[in-house]
């Protein structure tokens, strides 16, 4: 049920799958409802922590088949459900020294620079063959992440960082040993990384997935190292278009506040648990989720679904 | 995992006070604005979204802007609350790169201070672009 113009609010109908969206101004909204989001929103941040995206696959489904949430509206939470995620377990990550600020702050030139010229061509170009372009490169990247599941952290040959010192140390926990490793294929990953960001620009979603990529299979840097990194840098990219979605009035308090508040609590949660992941495990998880979003990439490039 | 990690200790402990600092960042930022999301949510909660607590009889304004927030707050409504709080957590990764140009620089690692500002600069064409 989309309105154009009326706010979407959750409120109860007669029964759970009639949650609705109705828009008497002012009307209150379903405290039942809002906790449910609440908790939903948890488990978002939480996965969303450990592999380094958004959370936005799982919030914008949940707000918009869970509770019949106009897709524009959901799509605004969304964008604050990154930036809570990236806020809450970028706080850890940074601290603990799993995300490399350099290789972060560096690869934002890349991905706010895309962004900002994606947004700019969005309306010339075709997002149904966006959508299966994206789809299929994440699928054949599914594919090439299938054999390197069980290296946790490959031995890399001494090279120099070079004058940008792409390069870092952390120390894992699960291992007990400190683990160095220097940026490979910069070029690459400085490339991948300004497709992502064209990517957010003209689709409006948050492209973490194909940020852990440009850092793992490009840039040849640790899987948990990828995934704090790329949850550093995915609040900047929402940063970025936040302001927009707030100028539209799409971010409505109703829906984005216990949006904000489970996917933070989440994320916080995944961020204790990251640590004492191995590597293998980290790619575990991601690799299902790639999938899951090749596959919406596919769907919306064949079936023209709106967002 | 080299036998011997490409850099000297000095770069080390002026990364660890550098993340220290950035870490701190995110997380005032995250305690602040979900605090007050909370306050704002759990008023919603109880009272209603848009119902004025301090009885103002004007409409509540949808929030497209800092104004409209503030208006929201001085009429007294749970929804202004939580709005500033989501205000306050979009400015966060932006205060943060702040902070990291900051940290760069007391670090006299000049080529990061550019980019940081470069990143910030981009972020600011990227609200004047998009809006217009």
């Amino acid at each position: 049920m989309v309105l154009a113009h009326g706010r979407c609010r959750l409120r109860p109908g007669a029964g759970w799958s009639d949650f609705r969206c109705c828009d008497p101004l002012g009307a209150d909204v379903d405290p039942g409802a809002s906790l449910l989001v609440l908790a939903g929103c948890i488990l978002a941040g939480t996965v969303g922590a450990l592999v380094g995206i958004g959370g936005g696959i799982f919030v914008i489904p949940l707000l918009t088949v869970g509770f019949g949430i106009d897709l524009r509206l959901a799509i605004g939470a969304s964008v604050v459900s990154v930036i809570a995620t990236s806020s809450g377990a970028a706080a850890a990550y940074v601290r603990d020294g799993l995300t490399n600020v350099r290789i972060g702050i560096f690869l934002e030139l890349a991905t706010t620079a895309g962004a900002v010229t994606g947004a700019m061509v969005a309306t010339s170009v075709a997002p149904r063959a966006l959508y299966l372009l994206l789809g299929i490169v994440m699928l054949v990247s599914a594919i090439l992440q299938l054999p390197r599941i069980r290296t946790d952290g490959a031995p890399q040959r001494w090279q120099p960082a070079g004058r940008l010192r792409l390069a870092g140390r952390y120390h894992d926990a699960g291992r007990g040993t400190d683990v160095s490793y220097v940026a490979r294929r910069v070029p690459a990953g400085f490339a991948l990384m300004a497709v992502a960001g064209a990517v957010s620009g003209l689709l409006g979603i948050g492209s973490g997935a194909l940020k852990v990529l440009a850092l793992d299979l490009a840039m040849g840097l640790p899987m948990k190292v990828s995934s704090a990194t790329s949850n550093f840098m995915i609040g900047v990219t929402a940063a970025a278009s936040a302001g927009i979605y707030l100028g539209r009035g799409d971010i409505d308090p109703t829906i984005a506040a216990p949006v904000a508040l489970g996917v933070a609590a989440g994320a916080l949660l995944g961020a204790r648990l990251l640590p004492r992941l191995s590597n293998t495990a980290v790619r575990r998880l991601f690799l299902p989720i790639l999938v899951v979003v090749a596959g919406e990439m596919l769907l919306r490039g064949i079936g023209g679904e709106p967002g | 995992m080299t036998e011997h990690p490409p850099h000297n200790t000095s770069w080390d402990a002026n990364d660890a006070s550098s993340a220290t600092m950035i870490s701190r960042t995110l997380r005032l930022g995250l305690v602040l604005s979900t605090t007050l999301i909370a306050i704002g949510f759990a008023l919603g909660m109880f009272f209603g979204w848009e119902r004025s607590l301090t009885g103002s009889t004007a409409a509540a304004a949808p929030a497209t802007d800092v104004s409209a927030v503030v208006e929201n707050l001085l009429t007294g409504r749970p929804a202004g609350v939580a709005q500033l709080g989501l205000l306050a957590l979009m400015a966060t990764p932006v205060l943060r790169l702040i902070v990291a140009a900051g940290t760069f620089a007391m670090q006299r690692d000049w080529i990061y201070v550019l980019v940081s500002c470069a990143v910030l600069a981009i972020l600011l064409v990227s609200l004047i672009v998009l809006k217009g």
